[in-house]
């Protein structure tokens, strides 16, 4: 199956069959199957089948019936994924032909709520803007995943972004330590260092982060070819500007912006995505199971 | 330094380099507004390159809005003047010709002052542009040049021969004056060189040149034509012609025409004579037509009248409103028919068509006096008292009649034949063609009409009636004439055979022989019956009668010379008295007396004492050529110019005030045009690069 671009989507209806059809041609593209992970409880045997791990050989199995099979285990225990969507005002956006951001971050997020219910773990999900905007604790059922990707199909974008705020809340919130996955632009009113901040905290108190920012590509670079004046999604201020004279600096002063996330975060461990709305999916599923990987060892 | 222009209008261009501020702000104006995630980098990349943008934005700004200024002004010819210090004296004196146009078109008035005042005034100012050390040659020129000069330094002398420089009444040529400029000029070695021309830009002077007719053409001489004069309605006089007389009166064909093709309402023509009008008529002009105006008044006889025909109408060029003539009244004309087939009714008879056209019964003019004789009245009546001798058919003549005729011939008279079917083609052989200038070789019996179109046009005959009534008379047959020698053909039938010729002109002898093809009666057609035969034979009687000759010219254009030759004998002296009583001189050669200055309009007096004493006079008239296309006042443009000295650089100035100025730009300035387009490319070439890299 092939990998769904992001584009692609605009002619889907429904949130899930987006997400499936994502995770299932992201699946299909890898070489081993990334759902079954090592445990001591044993589950069955199966007839081995190329690009399974040879370790995984059930030898007595093979000395007794001159059989080639695997043995299989049941998963110890089940790891809590709590996904962070940001809703603000300045997630509806996209320049032309390209998916609106809100879209693209939606999409993400039900990806990875797909592939988590896959792997039969607790998705919980939460979104915000300015404030929480709905909120949904986590659960381990295929309930929750269809829970969880419907609400998200029906949040508008509104509203201001207040990042560090919502951290705050997320960090007296989830009780449990898990895997955090923050998908949002990172316009936080306060600055990035203010967000900087509450990512840290979130951390310390044992959280494992993934940060997906994304942003549209002519945000990223400016791409427009006429003066225009400039109008805020969130706050209405308006600036008259030529891109074509400010395009290097603006730039510069955006890779300042993405740069310090990406230096703190990796200094911090936590594992940091820069996100344009062109890139396709698999990119931040394969940052997430590594993560996930990472995590259950 | 400074600058000038010369085309200043061009500097209204400057109102161009709002344009990119205009653009500017209307581009700021109609932005559009864009929604956009977070402003807040976009406001502070704006911050941190407005430093930068600002100066970017300027220096576009500056360099479109300098590089339209550079255009404009390149267009307006900015000429770079060097600064009138010690630094200017030490450059190469600079020569120029100054050529003031003095024909009549400069007469011209629009306002008080003529175009040649305007232009005199101009031509001194002008003399000021340059410096002591600069050579100056001046020539006043129409048709020819007169007052030529050498290259000058003394500015005295210049200026006395400008200011005595007068208005002639000859046409306008620039091919003269330009010959002399480049002539004058290639005696200069000096490296700024130019000719100036102070004209009315007559078009028809320019197209009276061919580029090929002139000589000595440097292409580095500047040709600078300033302008006087404005052209405003003009109506003229052409020609005023003697018209068909009647008893104790004179007669005048007036033509006016309009040039200006504006036409002029109740215009009124006068013949004035002796100082006093005469008569006068008040007529419309049509636009751009012309009106031709037969007026009559009486006068006493054998007196020469003189005056003039005068054109009132208030327009800009009073010269051509005025047409002197000099033409003596009809006296008694004893006309002389030969019968040489006499018959019992005068009917019949072969003079009978002739006395009647030449003496009708009804309205007799007095003028001519036809006497009719037999052939023997050759040898027996005296010829002297006869102007005109008609030998009609008459069969022969004797060798006493020949010497008769010959003498009457060297006398002055003339004589028509009209052949007829009496008449004994080997005796006529035999004649002398001084007396007969043809030779008969048959008769033809073909029917034929007269082509008109073959009339001599320059033959007096064919000026005093309408020669398309010659088409009407039909012939049933013809002598066929052969013409002598030196003979022409007058008039000619439509199969190209001879109707009417004239024999030549011999020295000594003013007399005239002409040969009709056919008979004067009904023999051989209808012309007698015709209208037009009475005003055809009147026609050539007052011909014949007036003597109307090259050599005996009683009008005559400015600029033509004028010659007599008396028939008494040598010419002791002779003098001539021009208008307003200047004396001018005559010069004799060969027994003929020429008058050359005729620059002015006006009646002329010539005075002649021959060596016996005996003392002749005579006055002609002298008029501007006013249908040779001067009177219309057209003015060429500096294109014209160009294209006639296709190499050559040529400037359009205008006389007046701003002249000096503009001609001290032309002469000492350098024009920097090409230096400011060239400037104004590149800048709109860096403009584009900066535009483009935006730095």
């Amino acid at each position: 199956m092939p990998s769904i671009k992001p584009v692609d989507l605009t002619s889907l209806r429904g949130l899930e069959l987006k997400a499936r059809l994502i995770v299932d041609g992201f699946l299909a593209g890898m070489h081993t199957s990334p759902l079954k992970g090592a445990s001591l409880d044993f589950a069955e045997h199966r007839e081995y089948a190329p690009g399974d791990d040879l370790r995984k050989l059930d030898w007595k199995v093979l000395g007794r019936k001159d059989k080639l099979f695997i043995r299989q285990y049941r998963e110890e225990s089940t790891l809590t994924a709590n996904i962070l969507l940001d809703i603000s005002g300045s997630m509806n956006y996209s320049s032309a032909g390209l998916v609106k951001k809100n879209e693209y971050a939606a999409a993400v997020a039900a990806s990875l709520v797909y592939l988590t219910s896959l792997q039969q773990d607790r998705i919980g999900f939460l979104a915000f803007s300015d404030k929480i905007e709905e909120m949904l604790p986590p659960r381990a059922s295929y309930g929750q995943a269809s829970a969880v990707i419907k609400t998200i199909e029906n949040l508008p974008p509104s509203g201001k972004t207040a990042v560090f705020r919502m951290l705050e809340a997320a960090g007296k919130l989830f009780k449990k330590r898990g895997l955090v996955i923050l998908i949002s632009d990172l316009y936080d009113s306060k600055g990035p260092e203010e967000t900087m901040k509450y990512l840290r905290y979130l951390a310390s108190k044992g959280n494992d982060l993934i940060i997906f920012q994304i942003l549209d590509r002519s945000e990223l670079g400016l791409e427009l070819d006429e003066p225009f004046l400039f109008e805020g999604l969130e706050d209405k201020d308006v600036i008259l500007a030529n891109p074509e004279l400010i395009r290097h600096e603006y730039r510069r002063v955006m890779e300042e912006f993405t740069g310090y996330f990406s230096k703190e975060c990796l200094k911090s461990g936590i594992d940091y995505r820069l996100l344009d709305n062109t890139l396709p999916f698999s990119v931040p599923l394969r940052a997430f199971l590594a993560r996930r990987e990472k995590l259950l060892k | 330094m400074n600058f000038s222009f010369l085309a200043p209008y061009m500097l209204f261009g400057l109102i161009l380099a709002g344009i990119p501020v205009v653009i500017h702000l209307i581009s700021v104006k109609k932005a559009k507004t864009l929604k956009f995630p977070e402003t807040r980098f976009v406001r502070l990349a704006v911050k941190r390159t407005q430093k930068k943008l600002k100066l970017i934005q300027l220096l576009l700004l500056l360099l479109r809005v300098l590089a339209i200024i550079l255009l404009v002004l390149a267009f307006s010819r900015v000429i770079l003047n060097p600064p009138k210090t010690g630094a200017a004296k030490k450059e190469e004196p600079a020569a120029a010709a100054f050529l003031l146009d003095s024909s009549y078109s400069m007469g011209c008035s629009a306002g008080g002052k003529t175009a040649f005042e305007e232009a005199k005034n101009s031509c001194l100012a002008a003399l000021k542009v340059f410096h002591e050390d600069d050579r100056v040659a001046f020539c006043s020129f129409s048709e020819t040049v007169k007052d030529g000069t050498g290259l000058e330094l003394d500015r005295e002398k210049l200026g006395t021969k400008i200011r005595s420089s007068n208005l002639t009444g000859k046409k306008t040529s620039f091919l003269s004056a330009l010959n002399f400029g480049y002539t004058v000029l290639k005696e200069s070695r000096s490296a700024n060189k130019q000719i100036v021309i102070f004209t009315d830009a007559a078009a028809h002077g320019l197209n009276m040149t061919s580029p090929s007719e002139i000589k000595d053409f440097d292409a580095d001489v500047k040709v600078i034509v300033a302008s006087a004069g404005a052209a405003g309605a003009n109506c003229g006089i052409t020609d005023v012609l003697p018209a068909a007389s009647l008893p104790g009166k004179a007669g005048f064909n007036i033509s006016v025409k309009d040039f200006s093709g504006k036409g002029a309402s109740s215009a009124e023509v006068s013949l004035y004579s002796g100082g006093e009008r005469k008569v006068f008529s008040k007529d419309d002009i049509p636009a751009g037509g012309v009106l031709s105006k037969n007026l009559f008044f009486g006068v006493p006889e054998n007196v020469q009248l003189v005056g003039y025909a005068g054109l009132s109408g208030g327009d800009c060029l009073i010269t051509d409103d005025r047409f002197y003539f000099a033409s003596s009244v009809k006296r008694k004309v004893n006309v002389l028919l030969i019968d040489g087939d006499p018959k019992l009714s005068q009917f019949n008879s072969e003079t009978f068509f002739l006395k009647t056209a030449l003496s009708p019964e009804v309205s007799k003019d007095p003028g001519i006096v036809p006497s009719v004789a037999a052939p023997a009245g050759l040898l027996t009546l005296d010829l002297s008292v006869f102007k005109v001798i008609f030998l009609c058919n008459v069969e022969e003549l004797s060798q006493a009649a020949e010497r008769r005729i010959e003498v009457f011939l060297q006398e002055g008279g003339n004589i028509v034949f009209f052949p007829g079917d009496r008449v004994n083609i080997s005796a006529y052989s035999a004649v002398s063609r001084n007396v007969f200038p043809a030779a008969i070789s048959k008769f033809s019996g073909s029917e034929n009409t007269i082509n008109p179109i073959t009339a001599q046009q320059d033959c007096g005959l064919f000026k005093r009636f309408d020669v398309f009534g010659l088409m009407k008379p039909k012939f049933f047959g013809n002598l066929d004439l052969i013409p002598a020698a030196g003979a022409k053909v007058l008039l000619a039938f439509r199969d190209g055979a001879p109707f009417l010729i004239e024999g030549g002109q011999r020295a000594n002898v003013p007399g005239r022989t002409l040969v009709f093809s056919v008979p004067a009666d009904r023999d051989l057609g209808d012309f007698p019956l015709k209208p037009v035969f009475l005003p055809f034979t009147k026609a050539l009687v007052e011909y014949l009668a007036g003597n109307e000759g090259a050599s005996s010219k009683s009008q005559i254009k400015c600029g033509e010379v004028f010659m007599r030759e008396p028939r008494g004998g040598r010419v002791k002296s002779a003098s001539v008295r021009g208008p307003g009583d200047s004396n001018l001189s005559a010069e004799v050669s060969d027994g003929k007396v020429f008058v050359k200055e005729t620059e002015e309009p006006g009646i002329y007096k010539l005075s002649v004492v021959e060596a016996g004493g005996a003392q002749l006079s005579e006055s002609f008239a002298v008029n501007v050529d006013a249908a040779s296309g001067e009177s219309a006042l057209e003015k060429f443009g500096p294109l014209d110019l160009k294209a006639l000295l296709k190499a050559g650089r040529v400037e359009l100035i205008k006389c007046g005030p701003g002249l000096a100025v503009e001609l001290e730009l032309i002469v000492r300035g350098r024009e920097i045009s090409s230096l400011l387009f060239l400037a104004a490319l590149f800048l709109l070439a860096l403009e584009g690069a900066v535009a483009v890299r935006k730095l």
